[in-house]
């Protein structure tokens, strides 16, 4: 059992529903109980007198939502537990996988680029936030996931972290590790050397691993992307900085493009 | 021989129909289709009266029907869409929130289309009473199903958003029957509903699905619909035809007071106390305390809508604006509208301001706003100098009406929601009817006063006078320029009285109990 617990943001979109496919099926592999967390606007819970009839029915869809995913839970062989939680959905499922110690986050997104107030990304906003791997699914599931994960590395030691990770989960599900570079010049080994590296740092720990180096083509996380489609992996893992407030405005992220352009599920660990 | 003895029945010896408002989640273009379909339905609810309204003179024409008989057009449509409003909590029960939805969008688009063939005065009052009757059948069941087909992450806004369309479609519909009437024909007016309804229906009958279980055991109440036929009837008669036939001096007037004294107390008393099955559920006002204080502040907000009527009066007559003008001066609140309830659901939703606090403020300014009003009307102003003040109207208005929803229908236990909606939906309407049959009254009588004021200071040897009959001008355009002046300056009373009015809400929201809830438990 890698993850303990995998905690499974749901609410009424589509791409919660892949997230309850995703989070379901690792848990099977991995032998994990999941608990089932829908958020509901605590905004409902300011006075009755304004609310009263309107949080019930936000309740009723909440139970329609967690029933459904508990019979499918149930009918995958899942021990599987849910929670309703009337706080804002970014704070209230971090606090939650603290406390429900969970390893593992999964959540679908719609892949909308946030406008400040107006278009908002639950998923953007966890990953800045949280410091367990958060799993983000855009796509409906197809196949296996984690039987050939991609691992996009550079070469620091946040990559390193990301990488290390990629090897646990390998272990533990039997997976093959495709290690990806695109060449920038900046750093001090060369792609081969970087792939080298972590494919021997793969095989030490008893993971089967492939290095590639990538072209770029456009923009980093599209050529992630397009890496993943044509290697066929079911899984990205990626490590993020996590950057919030300028730097990201200056840096951008990665990891949150990546996750916008990605059909397969994109696992992102932060420091 | 044996006395008539009606059985007094207690609370709990009655039996209410139990609604059931059930949801499951809806996806992507089904989830829009529903939520269209609502909408539009909701929007055709509250156009359709006004539109018609806007619209008589012309419908008069065409049926060639007698000044007496044209206020017979509006009531064979009011009373059977009032009262089947307030049974329709029990229909929703009886026959579920679909069969219900479908039966009065399609009823009312056959109806109207039938309507814009008929010319027959006679035919007309029969085709408006159904017309009334079915589309009375469909604001509970579209409100609930928008409700209820809203994602999670939009539920919070489901109530500001059901106000928009609300007061949208209340102010929208004077505009298009005004515009329709004027550019094309009388026989049009009944078509855009027809199509919308129609446009509505296809949607609910193909999208929505069927989550209610009738319960076609629910026993009748036929005598309660019909004191509500009878109440609703008289009231709307009283509204449009006691000023006009000067109130008690014609004995249709006695007749509609007497209807309505004897329909309307054995309504609430039969509703009550006698029937063991009644259909509407006044029970509800003891039982929730904001139900009572949001329906009373809803009828003075029904009330304060008589400022359109008076407005659209001014323009046209008082400054011979076009009707389209009219319109465009209306749409302006409309467009205020959308920023005024935004900003008073952000100050509750967020604590920044408490209810009470904000319904206070919006008060004030929409008293201000009317006085406002009232001293801009002037018979020499242009359109044009209502621009800001119909902006800063249609804010704070909205930002009144934006809790009144919340009060009335937030409070309530879902089960109740149905009921809740068909009490919001007609106490405005009653301070509508109220303040109709009020400011006729105050407008013809303020009209005399000042006529009489002004005659006083008509004569020869003022010198405009002299000017303006040495100039050309005849004594009979003299006159009619002295009673348009006297018309402006009841209106600009009317206004004022309006303004002074509605600061009655003040005093009303301190009986609510508005007090915060304590923090959530999760579950």
């Amino acid at each position: 059992m890698f993850f303990k617990k995998i905690l499974i943001a749901v609410d009424d979109t589509p791409p919660s529903q892949y997230a309850v496919d995703v989070g379901l099926a690792i848990a099977r592999e991995d032998g994990s109980p999941v608990v089932f967390a829908v958020a509901l606007d605590p905004t409902l819970t300011v006075t009755d007198c304004m609310f009263a009839s309107i949080r019930e029915l936000a309740e009723q869809l909440a139970s329609e939502i967690i029933d459904r995913a508990m019979k499918q839970a149930a009918a995958d062989g899942v021990t599987a537990t849910s929670v309703t939680i009337f706080e804002d959905p970014v704070d209230g499922i971090i606090d939650l996988a603290k406390r429900e110690r969970a390893g593992l986050i999964a959540m679908g997104t719609h892949g909308r680029i946030p406008i400040a107030g107006f278009v908002r990304s639950v998923a953007d906003e966890v990953l800045r936030k949280t410091n367990t791997p958060l799993c983000v699914i855009r796509r409906p599931r197809r196949g296996k996931v984690y039987h050939r994960i991609l691992v996009p590395v550079v070469d620091d030691q946040l990559s390193r972290e990301g990488a290390a990770y990629a090897v646990d989960v390998a272990r533990s599900f039997g997976s093959t590790l495709l290690f990806s570079t695109i060449p920038n010049g900046s750093h001090t080994l060369t792609p081969e050397g970087l792939l080298n590296l972590m494919k021997d740092y793969a095989g030490e720990h008893g993971v089967k691993a492939e290095g590639l180096v990538l072209k770029r083509q456009g923009a980093i996380s599209g050529t992630i992307a397009m890496c993943a489609r044509s290697e066929e992996c079911d899984a990205i893992i990626m490590a993020s900085h996590a950057r919030d407030g300028l730097p990201r405005l200056i840096e951008g992220s990665v990891a949150e493009t990546t996750i916008r352009s990605s059909d397969i599920p994109v696992v992102v660990v932060r420091r | 021989m044996a006395s008539l003895r009606l059985p007094v029945l207690k609370p709990k010896e009655q039996q209410f129909a139990a609604a059931d408002v059930r949801t499951v989640p809806q996806h992507g273009l089904v989830r829009l289709a529903i939520i269209v379909a609502s909408v539009l339905a909701l929007l055709v609810d509250g156009t359709a009266s006004a539109i018609v309204n806007a619209g008589l003179p012309y419908v008069q024409g065409i049926t060639t029907a007698t000044p007496d008989q044209a206020s017979w057009i509006i009531t064979c449509f009011n009373a059977p869409y009032y009262a089947t409003i307030l049974v329709s909590p029990w229909l929703y029960a009886f026959l579920g929130r679909k069969p219900l939805l479908l039966i009065g969008l399609i009823g009312f688009a056959f109806v109207s289309i039938l309507l814009s063939l008929t010319s027959s005065y006679s035919l007309l009052l029969v085709l408006r009473f159904f017309q009334g009757l079915f589309l009375g059948a469909v604001y509970v069941p579209a409100a609930i199903l928008l409700f209820t087909s809203l994602p999670l992450a939009a539920l919070t806004l489901a109530i500001p958003g059901f106000a928009l369309v609300s007061l949208g479609a209340a102010t929208m519909g004077s505009i298009i029957g005004g515009y329709l009437s004027e550019n094309f024909s009388g026989y049009l007016i009944y078509l855009p509903g027809a199509a919308t309804t129609l446009i509505s229906a296809a949607l609910v009958y193909f999208m929505a699905p069927n989550l209610d279980k009738p319960q076609p055991h629910l026993k009748h109440d036929v005598l309660g619909y019909f004191l509500s036929l009878l109440s609703f009837g008289a009231m709307w008669y009283l509204a449009n035809e006691g000023e006009r036939r000067n109130w008690f001096d014609d004995p249709s007037i006695y007749v509609a007071v007497v209807v309505l004294l004897i329909a309307f107390p054995l309504l609430l008393a039969w509703e009550l106390y006698i029937t063991r099955y009644p259909h509407i559920n006044f029970r509800l006002f003891q039982r929730f305390r904001n139900l009572a204080v949001g329906g009373s502040i809803n009828f003075f907000l029904g009330m304060a809508g008589y400022s359109v009527s008076l407005f659209i009066l001014y323009l046209q007559t008082i400054i011979a604006a076009t009707e389209t003008l009219a319109g465009a001066m209306i749409l302006l609140r409309l467009a205020a509208y959308v920023v005024g309830i935004a900003i008073a659901f952000l100050l509750v939703s967020r604590k920044i301001l408490g209810l009470r606090t904000v319904i206070i403020i919006a008060a004030i300014g929409t008293s201000i706003s009317f006085f406002i009003y009232a001293q801009t009307m002037t018979s020499t102003a242009e359109a044009a100098s209502f621009i800001a003040i119909s902006l800063v109207f249609g804010f704070f208005f909205s930002m009144l009406s934006q809790p009144v929803p919340s009060l009335v229908i937030g409070g309530l236990p879902l089960e109740q929601l149905p009921a809740g909606l068909s009490i919001y939906k007609v106490t405005s309407p009653i301070g509508l009817i109220v303040a109709t049959a009020v400011f006729q009254t105050l407008y013809d009588h303020r009209t005399a006063i000042h006529a009489a004021d002004l005659a006083g200071f008509v004569n020869r040897k003022s010198l405009e006078i002299s000017s303006f009959l040495e100039g050309g001008g005849s004594q009979h355009g003299l006159s009619a320029l002295v009673l348009q002046e006297a018309q402006n300056f009841a209106l600009r009373d009317s206004m004022m009285v309006l303004g002074v009015l509605i600061l009655v809400v003040i005093p009303l929201i301190f009986l609510a109990n508005i007090a915060p809830r304590p923090p959530a438990q999760n579950k």
